[in-house]
């Protein structure tokens, strides 16, 4: 809710900031973006996620689904940033470098299971 | 008591608790859908793989359980084949040499070897083959798992049928294959289950046949402690295909073809184990028959 009502100040303090000092803009976004954002995840994001990884204790491989899903929604923040200044390849670098992380930390949790599963087919030989 | 009443409980207990697992899956899954948006593709990838990992250990106790039937059989087909020699042996009767038929143990040994060397390594490719055309659906190998089923099941329904015609033929069944005797109850088995329910119903006329032959000789109960040993693994592997056919059946609406489609086909090819663990315990049970039979004929007693 507070979210809101700050985003609406955000946008007035940016017009005005764009009609005065219009070489300055772009970094004060920037910087603005950062401050909203470490707000929005310390308050928000971060006792959400604390929250379902409570309530999903017992799931197994529910934490990593959970930082999965919250790597994934950085990587959607910053590319959007990226983008919204033009800098559509840096942000498809991102992309890969986030999902191969993804793929990596998947890969290390779920080796076990996989050696499970070649037994199975080691002892049908 | 309590280990009795947990053999019973067991399958049922790990049943539901699968489907619960998968609800809650399946609500992770949308939370992740809704909250990150952009990389569904990927989402979908992992979850599929996810539920491979997850639901491998069920399928995996599945062969399991069909190994151990058919090391147990090994050796009581070990141990039962100096009896039977012996008692053949001692007792020269007309009617003995005349039952006597090794063809059949030479059958069940030949199923055994088929089930261990051919059936089980082809399901598990089957499987494979299903996971893999799920995990990447460009490359398709669905025609080839379908193949490989409708073939196992095939050669599995034409064993019972030889099984039961090398009895009758033999004179060692007081079966007689009367279709008219089947109840209207039998037929929604039938009709109900995919692929085995009339596997299902042959197992159960048949026993309904040989129970009032033999119960005269070695008691109700004995039949029935025997009958239920012989299908348990059998009735555990369908308990696991049908939570996977459920599993497909609920999670569709929720999610796309992919995931379903993958239960399903898992789901069909644990019914086809499903049809090989009913055949060794046909296979069991007709041993215990001729068994008891034997038993039967040296005593004097009438058939």
């Amino acid at each position: 809710m507070i979210a809101l009502f700050a985003s609406v100040i955000y946008l007035v303090l940016f017009l005005i900031l764009k009609q005065t000092m219009d070489k300055l803009h772009s970094i004060i976004v920037v910087i603005a973006f950062f401050i909203f954002f470490q707000f929005v995840v310390r308050e928000q994001l971060i006792p959400l996620w604390q929250r379902l990884a409570v309530i999903f204790n017992n799931v197994p491989y529910s934490k990593g689904l959970l930082f999965t899903a919250l790597l994934f929604l950085l990587n959607e923040l910053i590319c959007q940033l990226l983008d919204q200044f033009e800098y559509e390849a840096f942000a498809t670098l991102v992309t890969l470098s986030i999902r191969m992380t993804a793929v990596l930390y998947w890969i290390n949790l779920l080796q076990p299971k996989f050696q499970l599963l070649i037994q199975l087919l080691e002892r049908l030989q | 008591m309590q280990t009795i009443y947990s053999i019973f409980t067991e399958p049922i207990q790990s049943l539901l608790f699968s489907l619960l697992l998968v609800a809650i899956y399946i609500l992770m899954y949308l939370l992740l859908l809704a909250l990150v948006p952009n990389e569904t593709v990927l989402i979908e990838q992992l979850f599929i793989i996810l539920f491979i990992v997850v639901f491998a250990q069920n399928v995996v106790d599945a062969f399991v359980v069909l190994y151990e039937l058919i090391a147990i059989l090994q050796n009581f087909f070990m141990a039962i084949l100096p009896i039977m020699s012996f008692m053949l042996l001692t007792i020269q009767t007309v009617f003995t040499a005349i039952a006597w038929n090794p063809i059949i143990i030479i059958f069940v040994q030949v199923i055994l070897f088929v089930s261990t060397h051919v059936t089980i390594p082809a399901l598990v490719l089957a499987l494979v083959f299903d996971v893999c055309t799920k995990i990447y659906p460009a490359i398709s190998f669905s025609k080839a798992a379908d193949l490989i089923r409708s073939s196992i099941l095939s050669v599995m329904i034409a064993s019972v049928v030889a099984l039961t015609s090398i009895l009758t033929l033999s004179g060692i069944a007081f079966i007689q294959l009367n279709d008219a005797l089947r109840s209207p109850i039998k037929k929604l088995i039938e009709q109900n289950i995919p692929l085995i329910g009339s596997l299902i119903v042959e197992g159960l006329s048949f026993f309904q046949k040989t129970q009032s032959t033999v119960s005269t000789f070695v008691g109700l109960s004995f039949l029935t402690i025997i009958w239920g040993a012989a299908f348990y693994p059998a009735t555990v592997l369908l308990l696991h295909a049908l939570l996977f056919k459920i599993i497909g059946a609920v999670i569709e609406p929720f999610t796309n073809m992919r995931m379903s489609g993958l239960f399903d086909d898992v789901g069909k090819t644990m019914f086809v184990l499903c049809a090989v663990a009913f055949l060794l315990g046909f296979a069991i049970m007709f041993i215990v028959l001729l068994f008891i039979f034997f038993m039967q004929m040296s005593m004097g007693g009438k058939t």
